[in-house]
């Protein structure tokens, strides 16, 4: 069967878009007997933050459907919320870094000269470094939020974005449109954002679901290493780091987790794949 | 030149130079030719006489890498030359429209007939979003676009070649040009669509009293339009006279070459070869000594060779004629 760009992205866009709608209504489905909104009973009766010594480490079960964490929380609520810490860095880090990069590689690639070799020689430097690195010495550095690690893996990714515009803006500034609007007295700006952005854009467009994907990856990493979204907020990566030491006998407050985020990124990537036309078959 | 009534578009000595690996090369040398108010003036050539980037220099348009390397193009008295960014983006679009070839490429795919005017119209005429709209959707009414009302909403993929040429058009006049430059505007149309478009530019330079720097390599178009024909060759002006006279009687062998090449009455029976001028335009950084045209033209002799012509005045009917041929030192004017 011939499958086309938009069959082959179907099932993963709606898988990838099962996230921001948990996030979304993540204190709707999740919370303790009192602090609901509304005062609806949620379907999943635990508060993520609420700890509960009596029933620590307890397995999944009927009243615990993905069991409790070493601190006796349940796992499924804190799942839930994290939802929202992870898509909220990866939306707001694939933004930036196709607004930074898209920006950048246009007017590199718009102006030439001496602005195209100052943006290639920062791509250059950027893409440089390790950027685990980078994120890791930026997050020590700045004050420990969820918005500072989705600034700080923007400033890693958009290089790729950058190229791509800037690659698209080179062959779009000779086209025969571009010197008939400069012919018409178009100025350089409405010549960068209105003739050449919106065709340039699509490439960097099709990575977000990478930048998407890698964000989320960084963020649980980061979090893992305790450099990441601070408590209470419940983190995937920092469910990963406290179940370490009970991975022997509580495999389930990692096993969760670990399974959101494979889903998580894997459907980004199938998407990014099914958008750039690769991953055939 | 009389200082009281300047020419509208006065260009003296104008050369465009694109560097080379040996160098610059010139890719248009030393022209200069003069548009009065409401003239229409031809610029004649093949491809690669340096036309179009002539047509271009006007406004200071030439493209990357290229740049104008000596002389001055005055417009309404204005020196182009000394214009900042500002004023250069006012003239463009404003005093001196374009219309260029290629209407399937020289529109922006992804922007509406109807943005791409009211862009012009706030731009050139200072008019508010409300006021230009309305502007835009005359200005379709006049080139004649059909359903002019729903094309302004329309992406140019949506129109035929001939209704993206007036949509041009439109574009080219609503910022109130005095010249406009129309760079080979019906070449890319079918002979009855090219026709209409001709008529119809023909129609409105009349009502509004616009000059026309018609550049083209289609003799026939000449002859149907202009007032004046300037011919051009290997970068340079090599004859100019009033177009009738120029068709009638050339005065440079080259523009005998260029009309013996179209199909004539008497000439154009079936199965019988069309003469051609043999050869082609030399590129500009392998051009001869002497006259460029030398190489390939029938009545060149040692001196061609050698020695690049000068003007020479050409006697004529009407009007001043000249051409830069040795052939022509004879004819006393």
């Amino acid at each position: 069967m011939r499958t086309t760009p938009r069959t082959r992205a179907a099932p993963a866009a709606a898988l990838l878009l099962l996230f921001p709608l948990v996030a979304l209504l993540a204190p709707l489905l999740a919370h303790g007997p009192s602090g609901g909104p509304g005062g609806l009973r949620a379907p999943i009766p635990w508060d993520p933050g609420e700890p509960d010594l009596d029933a620590r480490l307890r397995p999944p079960g009927a009243d615990h459907w993905l069991g409790t964490d070493d601190l006796g929380r349940d796992v499924l609520a804190r799942l839930v919320h994290g939802a929202r810490v992870s898509t909220g860095v990866g939306l707001l880090a694939a933004a930036l870094s196709i607004a930074v990069g898209a920006l950048a590689g246009a007017l590199a690639g718009v102006a030439g000269g001496a602005t195209d070799r100052g943006v290639l020689f920062l791509v250059e430097v950027v893409q440089a470094f390790p950027p685990l690195v980078l994120v890791a010495a930026g997050a020590a550095f700045f004050p420990p939020a969820a918005a500072t690690i989705a600034v700080l893996v923007a400033a890693t990714s958009w290089p790729d974005s950058a190229r791509l515009v800037r690659a698209q803006a080179r062959r779009l500034v000779r086209a025969p449109f571009v010197d008939a609007a400069r012919a018409g007295g178009a100025s350089a700006t409405r010549i960068l954002f209105r003739h050449v952005l919106p065709g340039a854009l699509a490439p960097a467009l099709a990575t977000a679901p990478y930048v998407l994907g890698a964000a989320v990856l960084t963020e649980a990493g980061l979090s893992f290493l305790g450099l990441g979204t601070p408590p209470p907020a419940p983190s995937w990566g920092r469910a990963l780091a406290d179940a370490r030491e009970s991975l022997g006998s509580a495999w389930w407050c990692a096993a969760a987790p670990a399974a959101a985020l494979f889903l998580f990124v894997l459907s980004a990537r199938r998407l990014g794949d099914a958008l750039s036309g690769r991953g055939r078959g | 030149m009389g200082d009281a009534d300047p020419p509208l578009l006065s260009v003296r000595g104008l050369s465009v130079a694109f560097p080379g690996p040996a160098g610059d090369v010139l890719a248009v040398e030393e022209v200069s030719f003069d548009v009065g108010r409401g003239e229409v003036v031809a610029l004649v050539g093949e491809s690669g006489s340096g036309k179009t980037l002539t047509g271009l220099a006007l406004a200071r348009l030439v493209p990357e890498p290229g740049r104008i390397a000596a002389g001055t193009v005055r417009f309404e008295g204005v020196d182009v030359g000394s214009l900042g960014e500002r004023d250069l983006s006012r003239l463009r679009g404003g005093a001196i429209g374009y219309v260029f070839q290629e209407p399937s490429t020289a529109l922006d795919p992804v922007r509406t007939i109807g943005s791409e005017l009211v862009a012009v119209l706030r731009r050139h005429r200072g008019l508010g979003r409300r006021e230009a709209r309305a502007e835009a959707l005359s200005w379709l009414r006049r080139v004649a676009l059909p359903g002019a009302e729903e094309r302004l909403r329309d992406l140019p993929h949506r129109m035929s070649g001939g209704m993206r040429q007036r949509a041009m058009l439109a574009l080219a006049l609503a910022g109130g040009p005095r010249l406009l430059v129309a760079d080979e505007p019906t070449t890319a149309l079918d002979v009855t669509i090219q026709a209409q478009v001709l008529g119809l530019l023909a129609s409105l330079r009349e009502e509004l009293d616009l000059a026309v720097l018609l550049v083209t390599h289609d003799l026939g178009v000449v002859r149907e339009v202009a007032g004046r024909a300037l011919v051009m060759y290997a970068g340079h002006l090599v004859e100019e006279g009033p177009a009738e006279d120029v068709l009638a009687a050339p005065a440079h062998p080259y523009t005998r070459g260029l009309l013996a090449s179209l199909p004539s009455g008497e000439d154009a029976a079936p199965g019988r070869r069309l003469p051609a001028l043999e050869g082609s335009v030399p590129e500009p950084d392998a051009r001869p000594p002497g006259c460029s045209f030398a190489p390939r033209c029938p009545d060149a002799f040692a001196r061609c060779r050698t020695e690049a012509p000068g003007w020479y005045a050409v006697p004529g009917a009407s009007g001043t004629r000249r051409a830069a041929c040795f052939l022509r030192e004879g004819d006393a004017p």
